[in-house]
């Protein structure tokens, strides 16, 4: 009986070292996992950052870009934009001659505005006398 | 036998290639001018790049003015008002499509471009010049297209006077 009664004792101090070693193992466990996660997390932002970066470059859009260095628009070009009236032809309503006298001198107004870049794209900057070919 | 031969040169003169004096090949001289000057040329082009990104930047905005705010909602009027113009719609259709010409031409046209400043002129002047009438040809295409954007809005301008004076003359 007394040994009996013993028994679970010696039988605690016997599991003690191992309880020990076990839960040693489990914060081990838990700290790779841990790692892992975070590694696996960075791996996922580096994949789809990369992924979207080329997707940007293949579609083209990042030569629509304007706001890459070195394609800022100038202080210059900003000071020199033009304040416009705000005229939009609404889609609805009778159709006049003073309706449609107004939408032409409108419109013409925005005609002269597009012709502020004389020849756009013309050939002469890349001839060979503009490169000193 | 005489013949036989004078009949077999014909032959050969029909199936033989015509040679010509090589086109398009840089003179010692061009290739020498673009060693020597390869930075001043890439300053140069990264000049250009820089304007015809500011020239799309404007004429872009200019576009979608005009259609949001002028041509589609005079379409759209002109149809609800039981006023319906062939010819306006048409030009509506006309801009739109070339609206989206241009700016796919953009893009091949500045990626041209960029690769031609990324060539090494000092090392490949032959392979310089080669890329340069590429992007030449990129820019002639996107440079048709402005100006037929343009036309077709100084067609819409037309067309819509002329239903204006149509207004006049029932009046």
């Amino acid at each position: 009986m007394v040994k009996n009664k013993e028994k679970p004792d010696g039988d605690k101090s016997e599991k003690k070292p191992e309880t020990k070693a076990n839960e040693q193992l489990g914060e081990e466990g838990e700290k790779n996992n841990l790692i892992l996660l975070g590694v696996i997390a960075v791996g996922i932002a580096v994949l789809t950052t990369g992924i979207s970066v080329l997707v940007y470059h293949k579609s083209g859009d990042i030569y629509l870009d304007r706001s890459r260095p070195g394609f800022l628009p100038d202080e210059e070009e900003i000071k020199n934009e033009p304040e416009q009236e705000d005229y939009k032809f609404s889609d609805s309503g009778e159709v006049t001659k003073e309706v449609l006298d107004e939408y032409l001198k409108h419109y013409m107004e925005e005609l002269n505005g597009l012709d502020e870049y004389t020849e756009p794209f013309s050939d002469k900057p890349l001839s060979d006398e503009s490169l000193g070919i | 036998m005489r013949k036989v031969l004078v009949g077999i040169m014909c032959l050969g003169m029909i199936f033989m290639e015509p040679v010509f004096a090589e086109e398009g090949k840089l003179s010692d001289e061009q290739k020498g001018a673009i060693s020597q000057s390869c930075n001043t040329i890439k300053q140069t082009l990264k000049t250009v790049q820089k304007s015809d990104s500011r020239t799309r930047a404007f004429l872009g905005a200019k576009y979608e003015t005009f259609i949001s705010d002028y041509i589609s909602p005079m379409n759209v009027r002109l149809t609800k008002e039981g006023k319906p113009n062939a010819t306006i719609t048409s030009l509506y259709s006309n801009v739109l499509g070339m609206r989206q010409d241009f700016s796919s031409q953009f893009t091949s046209y500045s990626q041209e471009l960029e690769e031609l400043i990324n060539i090494n002129c000092q090392e490949k002047p032959e392979e310089f010049y080669q890329k340069l009438k590429a992007t030449r040809q990129k820019r002639m295409t996107l440079k048709a297209t402005v100006k037929s954007i343009r036309t077709n809005l100084v067609n819409h301008y037309t067309a819509v006077k002329k239903v204006e004076e149509g207004l006049d003359g029932k009046k």
